[in-house]
């Protein structure tokens, strides 16, 4: 784990895998491409979308309760960049770079090259975790689930 | 909920600045987000999570800050010495 940050994150009983990557995500949405590793990538998709609106809509809500200018343009910067993320199930060639890509653990053998932040959900061996952690770019950050 | 492992195998700081409250904790508490102009690594409290106003609040004025301190770099390079000096000719 060379060139990463690593965060170690526990879902408490109050909160789900979706609620907690999305709002994780909202803090890196610009930094290039970001995979989530699940073994249920199909049903994480609609729970994480779902939740991504939910924040979205939340921001929407906050920009239209401000009078502040700067405020209400820091936040339609905001609320642009997170229309503009596209979430994907299964890493598609050509469509890397932006946007959430999840995949099954079985079926990810790379990683995009602007891959910064990888989400890690589901029991990955340690010499396939080794080696997708090694092709992603230094600084990047790699967010595991206990 | 923690920072764990730090690039290069540096020892991870025995604390760190959170952007949105601006207090020094512990990385066992933080959780990390976008970099700053200058290429470094941010981080605010896993509290904030739970404090959805505040958090998205607190990253949306971070992030445009930077953006404007990336824009202000842009600038300065272009426009500052060598700038001035093509501007002069």
């Amino acid at each position: 784990m060379a060139g990463c940050y690593v965060e170690r994150r526990t879902i408490s009983t109050n909160s789900s895998i979706s609620w907690d990557i999305a709002h994780h995500l909202y803090t890196r949405q610009l930094r290039g491409v970001a995979v989530v590793i699940s073994d249920k990538a199909d049903g994480l998709l609609a729970a994480l979308t779902k939740q991504w609106y939910k924040i979205l809509r939340q921001t929407e809500r906050q920009r239209a309760s401000t009078l502040n200018a700067s405020r209400i343009m820091e936040l339609t910067y905001e609320i642009a960049s997170m229309q503009r993320l596209r979430f994907n199930v299964g890493l598609l060639d050509g469509l890397e770079d932006g946007g959430v890509f999840l995949v099954a653990s079985d079926q990810v053998k790379n990683l995009p090259v602007s891959c910064h932040t990888l989400y890690i959900t589901c029991e990955l061996d340690e010499p396939a975790k080794t080696s997708l952690i090694q092709m992603m770019p230094p600084g990047s950050l790699v967010v595991t689930y206990v | 909920m923690a920072i764990v492992s730090w690039p290069h195998s540096t020892r991870i700081p025995s604390s760190l600045l959170c952007i949105i409250c601006n207090q020094d904790r512990s990385p066992e508490e933080m959780s990390a987000g976008l970099c700053d102009a200058s290429g470094n690594q941010a981080f605010a409290c896993n509290t904030h999570f739970w404090f959805g106003n505040q958090f998205i609040m607190g990253w949306a004025i971070f992030a445009a800050r930077q953006r404007t301190l990336l824009l202000q770099k842009g600038s300065e390079l272009l426009f500052n010495e060598g700038g001035n000096g093509w501007m002069l000719r």
